[in-house]
């Protein structure tokens, strides 16, 4: 097991090396001079020029300069943001909190609802219940979440004025920032009221986001269960007369939940595109709102260096839900 | 008289019979066929059924509901924006946008897929592991990121999203091709082939790709319906169509401001996006369990 885990473990260096180069080169691929984008309207002049593509190391072969960032990157130097002038790292540990606050309450969301109604649909199989779990997640997995996020505002905000329509927390309170989430920080602080109006703002983009993993998951353990149910030891649990309850929860969900949890693992990347979109529309001020901004201002150091954070952490967590597979699944601990 | 059993009337069909057997008896599937080809007939004939010009203001009838609503103008079936366009006229052109490029960024990063994960599983060694490693870390950009750069680098339009969306959805093919050709490689057929003296290009396009194609058809369909939202979420972000292009995710992001004065400027174009993508996806589920591909579809 000791072998595999490392092998897995030894995958992570050419992967991150690689979203390194891409995003290297990819915004190399940019038209426009960089210098003169920076420069603006102004202008430079020839003297001027040289001496800055020497500072930025521009006149250097592509590789020397490849190389050079990749060092930098190493050194946790991810660039200076061309609008902010504040370090792209910075920017990104002030904003990431936020995004993982959704993500986290959104994967709540879509867990403790998915697991139980896949079972559901399972045990229940080709009943009203099983077929209308079925058709509602094969439609929350065909939505299109930024419409979604609409009409959730349309009914919840504009027409009943039961959730507000954007932010994290109402502007009237002044919460210290601790922890950046929002939720914890507001409990630091003992305001009780401004904890309930941060969770308030949580509960529709953690919906929007939640969809599509909902629907995944309950799917997933759905036929996961269909296919636990099957199994010899479960009729040998039956017919060993324990209860239903026991049955179901002991023996199939435990065997059953090995490949559901590796899908749950697998939607970070789910997530994160959702939490880009989702961001946009309720105004959510994360990390996917904040490449999403740079994009349009042509910020080229945040883009580079936020794609490259966001991919390392999409390798991290799928490497990490590798590895706990190997871990929970004894066919493979065995090796 | 003898009972025919369905196990018998498989045995004499023609493996395309036979899907298509099994595919008509699922009702969700052949539902959701009917309503693409539906989609697809109304896209093509739009400038036969449109009851106007798409671009067209009708200035005297902005903002007008669709029916039955009592301010409701005639003619105009699902109303009008903020600008006095057909609504219906506008959906049904959009289709062509969605559709069309849905299809198109499917056959590119099918074609350019299989391609790649033939070299890769043909060829191993070198070759099969850099392609592999690419398109992992192809991978680990999450999907709507990768073209939102790949659309920041080469300038928002409508095409450029579309090579953006094709580029994304390329690793899925080449990781399924290759590990189809890889078990097809061991069969007996293959090595019959090879000791005919086909090797190859010919190789794989005679003997191996027939054999594989079952979980292309089905990452091919269900492709179509990420194409489709990716697309329309490009649109919607401003880096996909620009106005006026009627298309579905432009247009919702275009009537944004009118949700609270015109809903649906913004329920219809979202709700044609959802019900083509549901029917693609119910289609793609469907054709996965007629074909029951050997290789597993994720």
């Amino acid at each position: 097991m000791l072998q595999l885990l490392l092998r897995r473990l030894l995958l992570v260096v050419p992967g991150f090396l690689g979203v390194t180069a891409l995003t290297f080169f990819l915004i190399r691929l940019a038209p426009g001079d960089p210098i003169l984008l920076l420069a603006g309207e102004r202008g430079v002049s020839a003297e001027r020029y040289a001496e800055l593509q020497h500072q930025f190391g521009f006149d250097q072969p592509l590789l020397i300069q490849f190389t050079d960032y990749l060092w930098q990157v190493l050194n946790g130097n991810l660039g200076t943001s061309v609008v902010t002038q504040t370090p792209v790292l910075e920017e990104f540990g002030k904003l990431f909190p936020a995004t993982l606050e959704l993500a986290v309450i959104a994967m709540i969301f879509a867990t403790i609802i998915g697991i139980p109604a896949g079972v559901l649909a399972a045990v229940k199989r080709n009943t009203v219940i099983d077929h209308s779990i079925t058709a509602v997640s094969l439609v929350g997995y065909s939505m299109p979440i930024f419409w979604w996020a609409l009409l959730l505002i349309l009914l919840f905000s504009v027409n009943l004025g039961w959730m507000p329509v954007a932010g994290r927390i109402n502007f009237i309170y002044d919460i210290d920032r601790v922890t950046g989430f929002m939720l914890i920080d507001t409990l630091l602080a003992g305001d009780k009221d401004a904890f309930f109006d941060a969770l308030h703002h949580l509960v529709l983009p953690a919906i929007v986001l939640a969809t599509i993993p909902l629907a995944v998951i309950t799917r997933m353990t759905r036929s996961s269960m269909l296919e636990v149910l099957k199994q010899d030891y479960i009729r040998t649990a039956r017919a060993k007369g324990l209860s239903e309850f026991s049955v179901i929860f002991k023996h199939a969900l435990r065997n059953a939940l090995i490949p559901v949890i590796t899908v749950i693992g697998l939607q970070t990347s789910i997530l994160l595109t959702g939490a880009i979109l989702t961001e946009i529309i309720f105004s959510w001020p994360g990390i996917g709102k904040w490449i999403l901004e740079a994009v349009y201002r042509r910020d080229y150091p945040v883009v580079q260096g936020g794609v490259l954070l966001i991919a390392g952490l999409v390798i991290l967590v799928n490497t990490t839900v590798d590895l706990l597979y190997v871990v929970i699944n004894p066919v493979l601990r065995r090796r | 008289m003898k009972e025919i059993s369905p196990s018998e009337i498989l045995a004499d069909l023609t493996p395309r019979q036979e899907v298509w057997y099994k595919l008509r008896a699922n009702r969700s599937a052949m539902t959701a066929l009917i309503v693409l080809l539906l989609l697809i007939a109304g896209a093509v004939l739009a400038p036969l059924i449109a009851t106007h010009d798409p671009f067209e203001q009708f200035t005297d009838t902005l903002l007008a509901p669709p029916y039955p609503a009592a301010e409701s103008r005639p003619g105009f079936l699902l109303g009008t924006d903020d600008l006095g366009r057909d609504m219906f006229s506008r959906l049904l052109y959009g289709a062509r946008y969605s559709l069309f490029l849905g299809f198109a960024i499917v056959v590119f990063s099918l074609v350019s897929g299989v391609m790649i994960g033939a070299v890769a599983g043909m060829k191993r060694g070198l070759t099969e592991t850099v392609i592999l490693r690419l398109m992992d870390i192809m991978l680990a950009v999450p999907a709507i990121l990768l073209a939102i750069v790949i659309v920041a680098i080469l300038g928002p339009s409508l095409a450029n999203a579309a090579l953006a969306v094709s580029i994304v959805l390329l690793p899925q093919f080449v990781r399924i091709t290759r590990a189809a050709v890889i078990s097809e490689m061991n069969q007996e057929y293959v090595l019959a082939s090879q000791l005919d003296g086909s090797k190859g290009r010919r190789l794989f396009f005679q003997a191996i790709l027939p054999n594989i194609s079952a979980p292309l058809i089905v990452l091919a369909t269900l492709s179509f319906s990420s194409a489709i939202l990716d697309i329309a979420a490009l649109g919607f972000l401003g880096l996909g169509a620009q106005p006026p292009t009627p298309e579905w995710g432009s247009l919702l992001s275009s009537s944004r401001e009118l949700i609270e004065v015109a809903p649906w400027t913004v329920t219809l174009p979202g709700l044609a996006i959802l019900i083509t993508v549901l029917a693609s996806n119910i289609l793609g589920d469907g054709l996965r369990d007629a074909l029951d591909p050997k290789v597993e579809v994720l």
